[in-house]
């Protein structure tokens, strides 16, 4: 008599929903190609693996938008960089400040656009679980609906 | 392996142009950057690189790295110890490149408490100033 165990029903869930928390990204599962190895290979990886990533906004009137106490007090402080990385980039020639990234136990990415007559715009998105900010940036360029960014 | 040659290793992160390293004075312990780049423009990128290390401690505690992304260069500000490191890269450094590369250096890096022999930035002497001359390996000179 065999005494193999029997499969475990399919759940329906995705795999890489284990664990996830109830907000995971809706993102399609991406391809990666392992060039290296066989080319044209696909193989299936599990989409950013963003944790509790919360939103915040800052208009060209200053005015901040987010969506915890946590966010709003990230962008206050994203502005501040901002702030501080003018000088710092008309030191070094570097142009107009694109992006903020923070990293560490937690990670925000902030894209950031300046007009003409100084008015500064703020997008970005806090994830206390510290995701990598290219996952963040990813997110972020997405949710703007335009390419850019380079990390 | 020596400080300064832990910090030459960043320049082998594709896009990195150089690096440096300050203690919490503002008192440059190691500089590998491109010459162009003046001793003070660097103390003013450290002094406001500590300050935005500061400014999201509140709202992300732990953070140790912020990166400025500039249309032309980007800055990565880590805290290692009590020394803050800065490197600097063009706009397609990948920040978690970077990050692992200082995770390595980490423990050289933030034990570092007096400036260190500066190593020759590389071409800080391919061009040499006009009507100076100097003698090749060839003993020839010119």
């Amino acid at each position: 008599m065999s005494t193999a165990p029997e499969p475990q029903a399919n759940t329906g869930a995705p795999m890489w929903s284990e664990g996830a928390p109830a907000t995971a990204p809706s993102a399609r599962p991406s391809l990666l190609v392992n060039r290296g190895f066989r080319a044209a290979t696909p193989i299936i990886v599990a989409p950013p693996a963003i944790g509790v990533a919360h939103s915040f906004s800052v208009s060209g009137d200053a005015r901040i938008q987010a969506d915890t106490d946590n966010a709003h007090e990230a962008a206050e402080s994203i502005l501040y960089i901002a702030r501080l990385a003018e000088a710092v980039g008309h030191g070094l020639g570097a142009g107009a400040l694109t992006a903020v990234e923070v990293t560490g136990r937690a990670a925000a990415y902030a894209a950031i656009e300046t007009d003409a007559s100084g008015r500064t715009t703020v997008q970005g998105l806090l994830d206390i679980a510290g995701s990598p900010t290219e996952d963040l940036r990813a997110a972020v360029t997405a949710a703007r609906g335009t390419p850019g960014g380079q990390s | 392996m020596k400080a300064h040659e832990v910090m030459a290793l960043f320049r082998d992160v594709p896009g990195v142009a150089g690096s440096c390293l300050m203690d919490a004075g503002g008192t440059l312990l190691i500089r590998d950057v491109p010459p162009g780049v003046a001793d003070d423009l660097l103390l003013s990128v450290g002094r406001r690189g500590r300050a935005a290390l500061s400014a999201v401690q509140l709202p992300m505690p732990g953070s140790d790295q912020v990166v400025l992304r500039f249309e032309r260069l980007t800055i990565f500000n880590t805290q290692v110890g009590d020394n803050l490191l800065i490197v600097l890269g063009d706009p397609t450094t990948q920040t978690s490149v970077v990050r692992t590369a200082t995770r390595v250096s980490a423990p050289v890096l933030s034990a570092i408490r007096e400036p260190q022999h500066m190593t020759q930035y590389p071409g800080a002497t391919a061009h040499p100033a006009p009507g100076r001359r100097s003698r090749r390996r060839d003993e020839v000179w010119g």
